[in-house]
């Protein structure tokens, strides 16, 4: 059974090479919107994992260097927003320096959650024959000077956009050639933050 | 609540578009939710699949009501519900589409030297798939230079991230043409999106922030063309 599902994998991913086109078949949409969301899955796991102060220092540490390999290059930015008497700022950082805040964040305690399904636009094939979306995830952030305090010093829900590009990849299995699509992540963009009721 | 039902009532009964169920807003709990993405807007718009009466009520969401109700807007409701009828006709239903060449994205870019930059972009057909190309850049208004559909290209999916790559090529000094006019970009302080795809009509697109469900990307004006009303405001946005 498992021989058959891998087969009807790359008799898909061969298929779909053919089509260098405008509208995508039902069957790679849905492989490139598995992909993506598991990718996104991940980056939300790692924040959460990296921000997480109960966790082994060196388990967050080496989730640093995993999280960044989920984006394109280094050079991509991660906006990052914060709320003061209702006022937002927001500035943008390289994917490493992000996640190193992150892991740094002077607190006793920093609860990172997802609290809503993960949101995808379509995928359209670009001028370099890769092709892209953009996925939608929401962060509620809790920080607590205080570990043993109920309440959080500070909070949020951030709405973020990010740019995702999948590649395709060709390569040898056996005597066939199979076009991969991994998904990686690009630049972060928040679209909005709220402090919580 | 009522008061919602109150207004869309009197609008709906302007239209002669069909009658208004008696659980509209129950139905519009379906229709208002912020539109975090263009794209989702153009879905919205075009709601295929849905009979003409549920065509309404997903486009009319798509206004920012808030303009809409306001006491002084008995014109602007009465061009809402013409577009509405114009572009929901039974026997006829126009569609938008994102790869069509007849919108454009307008980006108001800050500077350091505090002058605006402004920045027009289309979305192209290329070699392979669909490009968002950089088609004027104008500084303070006056200074404006036009390129071709391939000199300056962004993927298809720049809008998603409110085009922060653009933003960024901008800053890294990656784009001849702003370089030249020696401003450093800081921020994009504003995007709207105009949309000449509908025959006899003209509408842009802005992102409404607030704390509310009719938020996110909203119609903001909307006017009636005739002659050369296109060719005019392609004109206004320095596009010729």
């Amino acid at each position: 059974m498992r021989r058959i599902i891998f087969l009807n994998f790359i008799l898909l991913l061969l298929s779909s090479s053919a089509f260098a086109q405008t509208e995508l078949p039902e069957d790679l949409k849905e492989y490139f919107k598995k992909s993506i969301l598991a990718k996104v899955k991940r980056l939300e796991h790692y924040i959460t994992l990296i921000a997480d102060k109960s966790k082994d220092e060196g388990l967050r540490k080496s989730s640093i260097n995993q999280a960044v390999e989920l984006f394109e290059d280094e050079n991509k930015k991660v906006q990052i927003s914060s709320m003061k008497n209702g006022v937002q700022t927001v500035v943008d950082r390289p994917v490493r320096t992000y996640f190193d805040r992150l892991y740094a964040i002077t607190a006793d305690r920093v609860d990172i959650t997802f609290y809503e399904v993960i949101q995808l636009t379509d995928v359209r094939l670009g001028p370099d024959k890769r092709y892209y979306a953009t996925a939608y995830i929401f962060q509620d952030t809790k920080i607590y000077y205080n570990s043993h305090s109920d309440i959080p010093d500070y909070s949020d829900r951030t709405e973020k956009a990010i740019d995702i590009t999948i590649k395709p990849d060709t390569t040898i299995v056996g005597d066939k050639t199979v076009v991969l699509y991994p998904a990686k992540l690009g630049n972060i963009n928040v679209k909005e933050t709220k402090s919580p009721k | 609540m009522t008061a919602r039902l109150t207004i869309f009532l009197v609008f709906f009964s302007t239209m002669a578009v069909g009658q208004v169920q008696d659980d509209w807003d129950i139905q519009a709990e379906n229709f208002l939710n912020r539109i975090k993405n263009i794209e989702f807007f153009i879905d919205r718009f075009n709601s295929q699949g849905t009979d003409t009466l549920q065509r309404n009520y997903q486009i009319i969401s798509l206004f920012d009501l808030t303009k809409l109700k306001a006491k002084n807007s008995v014109s602007y409701r009465e061009t809402a519900a013409a577009f509405i009828r114009s572009v929901n006709r039974r026997d006829h239903q126009v569609l938008l589409n994102f790869t069509d060449t007849s919108w454009y994205a307008e980006l108001s870019v800050k500077t350091k030297s505090s002058g605006l930059l402004t920045c027009l972009l289309q979305v192209t057909p290329q070699p392979s798939g669909h490009a968002w190309s950089v088609v004027a850049i104008t500084l303070d208004g006056r200074e404006t230079e036009r390129f071709g559909p391939n000199d300056i290209i962004f993927p298809p999916n720049a809008n998603g991230t409110d085009f922060m790559s653009v933003l960024i090529a901008f800053r890294d000094g990656k784009v001849p043409a702003v370089n030249k006019m020696n401003v450093r970009a800081e921020m994009i302080q504003r995007i709207t999106y105009h949309f000449l795809q509908v025959d006899g009509w003209i509408f842009t697109v802005d992102y409404v922030d607030r704390n509310s469900k009719n938020s996110g990307w909203l119609v903001n004006e909307l006017v009636k063309t005739t002659g050369d009303g296109k060719i005019n405001y392609r004109r206004k946005l320095h596009l010729d």
